[in-house]
C-alpha cells in the first residue's frame, strides 16, 4: 500500500494539465492551450457529477460517469481511420492505437464498438500521435513506391519481388496504390535502393 | 451503538413531553453487560427490554402506529444496527437498501437510499398485508402507504447552517444544556460511564432537534416539513413554493432540443492557476454572492416568477452588442440585462471554457482556452465578451437567440422572512435576490456592531439570508437527479451537434423540480464574464494574478512594482467595479478579502503571499520576522479524501502551532502542516519538500466512507460471508479505501504465476477499524476479493 509520504510526494507540484507550462517540472506563468475540436466527434456527456462524493473518496469509478456515446463512429473520425489504415496497414495501426485488430476491423465496417470512457482517452490521445507521424510516414512509403515502380521498370517484376521477398502479386499492388506500403517493406525497399548503382 | 449492536437508548416523547425512556440490549449480549444495563436503568427509572422488544413494542407500535418522527444524528446507521437483515431495495428506491426489522411479515421494512454524506431518503415500505378497506374501494379510495417521518439532525443541521457537524460540535454550537462529548470507549468493556454517555447522546439529540426545530419553523417554508429536508437545495425550493412559484417545465413545455441546446452551453466556474510554483505577494478579492448579483444584474428573477419563457432570432443584435461592447460598456449595468443570450460561433482561436479531458484520467475538467473547431458550437453570450475581453478578438457569430421572460404567473404570493414584518416580499413587484442581499447587510452591519449573544443572534439571521440567497441562485436550476436502474432502458438523445439518436443506458437523468437550465448558464456565464473583467483589469493595471476559482482572484503584484503603488491600482481595480452594484447600499462588489489584514483584527493590511501548485490548490501566508510563513488560507483539494494520520494530540514536532483556527486556514492540521512544509521549503530556497515530518506518515495513506448502496457493500461480500450477522459490516457501516502502490503491477509479474501478470492495479479496501494495522489483516481488492492474500503480502 502506498504510505502518506508516497501518497503526497507528487503533490507539492501536482501537474496541471488544463494549461501549457503546466508540468510537474515547470513554473511560472502557464499559458492556454490551443483545443481544436472536431465537432462530430464531442463526446456527450451527462451529470459530470454523478457519484461524485464517493469517487472523492474511494477513487475515481469510470462506470460512474454520465456519457451518451453516439451509435458508431463519427464520419470523419472513420475516414480518418481508413486514411491512417492506408499509410500504416490494419496491423500496425491496430498495435499503435492499443487495439485489437478486430476491433479496428469493425470500426472501418462501421459497427459499433463500445469503449470505456478512460480508453476512449486513451485512443484519441494515441491517435493524435499517429496522426502527427503519417504526414512524415507517408511521405516515406511514398518515395518507397516510386522507387518500387522505378526498380520494376528496369529489372522486371518478378526479379524485384524476389529481392524484396515479397508476393508478386502484392507488389504489383503496391506499385499501383491498391495496397499499402507497411514499414517493413519500406525499409526493405531502402536497403535494396542503396545498393542500385 | 457500534458497529454490532450491543446496547441502544431511546426517549418517547408526545409534544415535546417525555413519555418513557428506555435502554435495549442485543439478544447476545455479554451477562455481566446485560447486568449492568439493567441496574442503570433500574436506578435512573428507565425501561428495560430486547431489541426485539424495542422494534416491536416501541418502534412499530408507538413510532409507526402514531406517525411519530423518529428523530436521530446519523440516522441511517443507526437504523441499520437495529436491522437482523437487509437486502437491496427495488423499485424507485434502487441503489439504497431495504432493512428487515422484525420477523413479522406485517411489520414495514426501512427503506433508505443515500443522498449524499449529510442526508438520505428514509422512509417505510408499503406492509405485507392488505392495507384497503372494501367499502373503501367501492367508493374508489385507497389507503395511501404510511411511509414515516424520519429526520435526522446531521442532514437538517447542514441544511440550516450550511455546515458540518457532529453531534458533539452541533450541540455545542447550539449551546443545547446536554453537551455530547467524545468517547474513546466504542467496543470497550461497558462502564458505567459509557452507558451514562450512550443517555446523554440521546437527550443532547433531543435538545439539538427542539433547536433545530424551532430555528426551521421561523423560515415559514409553506408545505414542507423538517423530514422533507435533504440540503440547503430544499430550502430553496421552500422559499419558491411559499412564494407559490410554479416551476418552469410546469407552465412551458419546451422542445427537447431547445434544453440540449441551452445545456450544451452550460459550464461550472472558472478555476484556474496562473502563475504556478512562484511565491507572488497579492491581494485576494472575491466578488459580493457572485450568483445572486448576477441574477439581480441580468434581471433573471423575472424569468423565475414568469409563466414560461420565449425567444426569438437577435443576431443582429448580439454582433452589434459584441462589436460594440467596451470595457466601460460592460461597466454599465443595462449592458448585463441584454445578456439573456446564448450565440452559435464558429470558434477560431477564441478564448472560450472547454470541457476536455486534458490529463488523459477519464475526467473531464474546464479551462478557458483558445478554441477552434471545423463546426460551430453554442455559447452564452457572455462567454463571448469574455472571449473579446481576453483576447482582443470577436468571435464570429453566426446566429444569436435572445431569451425573454413571459408574462407574470399568476397567484404569486407575497412572504415574510423569518416572521419579520419588515422582510415581506411581493414575489411579483421585487427582485428576491436583490433584497436578500441588501437585508443580509443590513444584519452585517448590526451584528459587527453589536456583541454577546446579540451578536449571535444577528450572525445566525445573516447566515440565514445567505443561505436563502444561495439556495434559489444557482443549484435548483441545473439540479439533475441521476437515477441507475437494474434493466436497461431506451433513451432518446438530443444534442446542439446533431440529430437526436437512441441508445439503452441504466442510467436515467431527470430534472429537479425547479430546473430551469437557461438560468444556470445564464448565471454562471455572467460569472466568468466578471472574472475576465477582473483579468483585464488587472492587466490594463500593469499587475497579474495567481489563481482564479469561480468568484475570486488572486491579484499579484510584479517584481518591478512596490507596494503602495501595487495597493493602490488593486483599489482602482476594486473601485472600478462600484457601478455594477445593484443593490441600494454603497460600495463595490469587488471586496478586498478579510486574509489580507493582520490578524489581530485591526485592518491594517500585511503583504500577502501565494504559492499556487495547480487549480484549486494553494497557500496563502504572511512571513512573520524570521521569514518563517504564517499559514493564513490553504487549500484541502487533493488531500481532503484522505484521513487525518496525526491530530492535536500527537503533532508534528518542531512544527509551528496554527496562528488562527483551522477552520478559518480552510484546512486540517496535518494539512497546514504539509503546506507549511511546502512554503518552507520555497522560503529556505529549497526545491525540494522533506515530507518525512510526521512518523504518521510513513503509514499507509487511508481514505473512510460509508458502504452506502449495496454496490458499496457487495466489495465486502468475502468477509461478510463468513461471519455472522451481527458481526457483518452492514448498510451504512464504514469502510476503509488503501491506495495500491504504482509498482504495484511490477511486482505481481516479478511473483511469476500467469494469473497474477493479467492483473490490473488493485484497489484495496477493507472493514473499518480504528486501527489501520488491523484493517490490513482483512484488506482485499474491491473488484476481486480473491487477491486479499497477495495484497497483505
Amino acid at each position: 500500500m502506498k504510505t502518506y509520504l508516497e501518497a503526497l510526494e507528487s503533490y507539492p507540484r501536482s501537474a496541471e494539465a488544463k494549461f501549457l507550462n503546466g508540468g510537474e517540472g515547470d513554473c511560472g506563468v502557464t499559458e492556454r492551450r490551443h483545443i481544436y475540436a472536431y465537432v462530430e466527434e464531442l463526446q456527450l456527456i451527462g451529470k459530470g457529477a454523478n457519484r461524485w462524493e464517493e469517487q472523492f473518496f474511494l477513487g475515481v469509478d469510470d462506470e460512474a460517469a454520465v456519457t451518451y456515446p453516439k451509435v458508431g463512429l463519427p464520419q470523419s473520425l472513420r475516414e480518418e481511420f481508413q486514411h491512417l489504415v492506408e499509410i500504416f496497414g490494419q496491423r500496425v495501426l491496430a498495435d499503435r492505437l492499443s487495439i485489437a485488430r478486430g476491433t479496428l476491423s469493425k470500426l472501418l465496417r462501421g459497427q459499433t464498438v463500445r469503449f470505456g470512457k478512460r480508453h476512449l482517452s486513451q485512443l484519441r490521445r494515441q491517435l493524435a500521435e499517429v496522426r502527427a507521424d503519417a504526414d512524415e510516414s507517408a511521405a516515406t512509403r511514398e518515395r518507397a513506391r516510386a522507387a518500387i515502380a522505378d526498380l520494376i521498370a528496369r529489372e522486371g517484376l518478378q526479379a524485384v519481388a524476389a529481392k524484396l521477398d515479397i508476393n508478386v502479386s502484392n507488389l504489383s499492388k503496391m506499385a499501383r496504390r491498391r495496397r499499402p506500403i507497411c514499414e517493413a517493406v519500406a525499409e526493405r525497399v531502402s536497403k535494396l535502393e542503396r545498393y542500385v548503382p | 451503538m457500534g458497529h454490532a449492536l450491543r446496547f441502544g437508548v431511546y426517549q418517547l416523547r408526545q409534544a415535546g413531553t417525555l413519555k418513557e425512556a428506555g435502554i435495549f440490549h442485543a439478544p447476545d449480549i455479554d451477562f455481566k453487560d446485560k447486568e449492568m444495563l439493567e441496574a442503570y436503568a433500574r436506578a435512573n427509572q428507565l425501561e428495560f427490554m430486547t431489541r426485539d422488544e424495542f422494534v416491536e413494542d416501541v418502534f412499530f407500535e408507538k413510532g409507526y402506529a402514531f406517525r411519530a418522527t423518529i428523530v436521530g444524528f446519523n440516522l441511517p446507521f443507526d437504523l441499520s444496527r437495529l436491522a437482523i437483515s437487509h437486502a437491496a431495495a427495488r423499485g424507485n428506491q434502487f441503489g439504497g437498501f431495504s432493512l428487515k426489522l422484525s420477523e413479522h411479515k406485517w411489520r414495514p421494512r426501512v427503506q433508505i437510499k443515500h443522498l449524499s454524506r449529510k442526508s438520505a431518503m428514509m422512509r417505510f415500505a408499503a406492509p405485507f398485508q392488505w392495507r384497503h378497506s372494501r367499502s373503501g374501494l367501492k367508493r374508489g379510495r385507497k389507503q395511501p402507504v404510511e411511509r414515516g417521518s424520519f429526520v435526522d439532525l446531521n442532514t437538517l443541521a447542514t441544511a440550516l447552517f450550511s455546515r458540518s457537524f457532529k453531534l458533539s460540535t452541533l450541540s455545542k454550537f447550539l449551546k443545547v444544556p446536554t453537551q455530547k462529548e467524545d468517547t474513546d470507549e466504542h467496543g470497550k468493556a461497558l462502564t458505567h460511564s459509557y452507558i451514562q454517555y450512550a443517555v446523554d447522546d440521546v437527550q443532547a439529540s433531543w435538545e439539538c432537534y427542539g433547536q433545530l426545530l424551532a430555528r426551521f419553523q421561523a423560515l415559514e417554508l409553506r408545505d414542507l416539513g423538517p423530514h422533507d429536508v435533504y440540503s440547503e437545495a430544499s430550502l430553496g425550493k421552500g422559499y419558491l413554493n411559499s412564494f407559490n412559484i410554479k416551476p418552469w417545465r410546469d407552465v412551458q413545455t419546451c422542445p427537447a432540443s431547445m434544453v440540449a441546446l441551452i445545456l450544451s452551453t452550460y459550464f461550472g466556474g472558472r478555476s484556474e492557476v496562473r502563475i504556478r510554483l512562484q511565491r507572488r505577494q497579492v491581494v485576494l478579492c472575491d466578488f459580493l454572492s457572485m450568483y445572486p448579483t448576477v441574477c439581480t444584474l441580468m434581471g433573471l428573477w423575472w424569468f423565475v416568477v414568469a409563466d414560461g419563457m420565449t425567444w426569438r432570432d437577435a443576431t443582429e443584435d448580439a454582433k452589434k452588442l459584441l462589436r460594440e461592447t467596451t470595457l466601460a460598456e460592460i461597466q454599465r449595468q443595462d449592458t448585463w440585462r441584454k445578456l439573456t443570450v446564448l450565440v452559435r460561433v464558429k470558434p477560431d482561436r477564441d478564448v472560450f471554457p472547454v470541457r476536455a479531458d486534458y490529463d488523459g484520467s477519464g475526467q473531464p475538467t474546464i479551462g478557458a482556452n483558445y478554441l477552434s473547431a471545423d463546426g460551430s458550437l453554442w455559447f452564452t453570450l457572455a462567454d463571448c465578451l469574455a472571449a473579446k475581453l481576453l483576447s482582443g478578438k470577436e468571435p464570429e457569430v453566426l446566429e444569436a437567440l435572445v431569451f425573454e421572460p413571459g408574462p407574470l404567473q399568476s397567484g404569486l404570493q407575497p412572504i415574510t422572512l423569518s416572521g419579520h414584518a419588515a422582510r415581506t416580499i411581493d414575489p411579483s413587484k421585487e427582485d428576491f435576490y436583490k433584497r436578500l442581499i441588501e437585508w443580509r447587510q443590513e444584519v452585517k452591519r448590526a451584528r459587527d456592531a453589536a456583541s454577546g449573544a446579540e451578536w449571535e443572534t444577528l450572525d445566525a439571521e445573516q447566515n440565514a439570508l445567505k443561505i436563502a440567497a444561495n439556495a434559489t441562485s444557482y443549484g435548483i436550476f441545473v439540479e439533475i437527479i441521476v437515477e441507475e436502474v437494474s434493466n436497461k432502458v431506451r433513451l432518446r438523445v438530443h444534442h446542439a451537434t446533431g440529430e437526436p439518436f437512441e441508445l439503452s443506458g441504466k442510467k436515467c437523468e431527470k430534472p429537479g423540480r425547479y430546473f430551469h437550465p437557461l438560468l444556470a448558464t445564464l448565471i454562471t456565464g455572467a460569472a466568468r464574464l466578471m472574472l475576465a473583467t477582473a483579468e483585464r483589469l488587472v492587466a490594463d493595471n500593469g499587475l497579474e494574478w495567481a489563481f482564479c476559482d469561480t468568484d475570486s482572484m488572486a491579484i499579484a503584484k510584479p517584481e518591478v512594482t512596490g507596494r503602495a503603488e501595487f495597493l493602490e491600482r488593486v483599489d482602482n481595480i476594486v473601485r472600478w467595479f462600484v457601478d455594477l452594484n445593484p443593490y441600494a447600499f454603497e460600495g463595490s462588489i469587488l471586496k478586498v478579502e478579510d486574509v489580507n489584514f493582520r490578524l489581530d483584527d485591526t485592518k491594517a493590511p500585511e503583504p500577502l503571499y501565494c504559492w499556487c501548485v495547480s487549480a484549486k490548490r494553494y497557500a496563502l501566508f504572511n512571513i512573520d520576522e524570521h521569514g518563517k510563513p504564517v499559514l493564513r488560507k490553504a487549500s484541502q483539494h487533493g488531500l481532503g479524501h484522505l484521513r487525518a494520520p496525526y491530530d492535536d494530540k500527537n503533532p508534528a514536532k518542531g512544527l509551528p502551532a496554527p496562528a488562527t483556527k483551522l477552520s478559518n486556514i480552510g484546512v486540517e492540521l496535518w494539512q497546514h502542516d504539509l503546506w507549511w512544509i511546502i512554503v518552507e521549503a520555497d522560503l529556505g530556497g529549497s526545491t525540494d519538500v522533506n515530507l518525512d515530518y510526521h512518523e504518521a506518515l510513513a503509514r499507509p495513506a487511508v481514505s473512510r466512507y460509508g458502504a452506502t448502496s449495496p454496490r458499496l457493500l457487495s466489495w465486502l461480500d468475502g468477509y461478510n460471508s463468513t461471519r455472522s450477522y451481527a458481526e457483518q459490516v452492514k448498510p451504512f457501516g464504514f469502510l476503509l479505501a488503501f491506495l495500491a502502490k504504482d509498482d504495484f503491477i511490477t511486482e505481481v509479474v516479478l511473483d511469476g504465476t500467469e494469473a497474477s501478470r493479467t492483473w490490473t492495479k488493485p484497489k484495496p479496501i477493507a472493514p473499518y477499524h480504528k486501527d489501520t494495522r488491523e484493517a490490513l489483516l482483512q484488506v482485499r481488492d474491491r473488484k476481486d476479493q480473491r487477491r486479499q492474500s497477495h495484497l497483505r503480502n
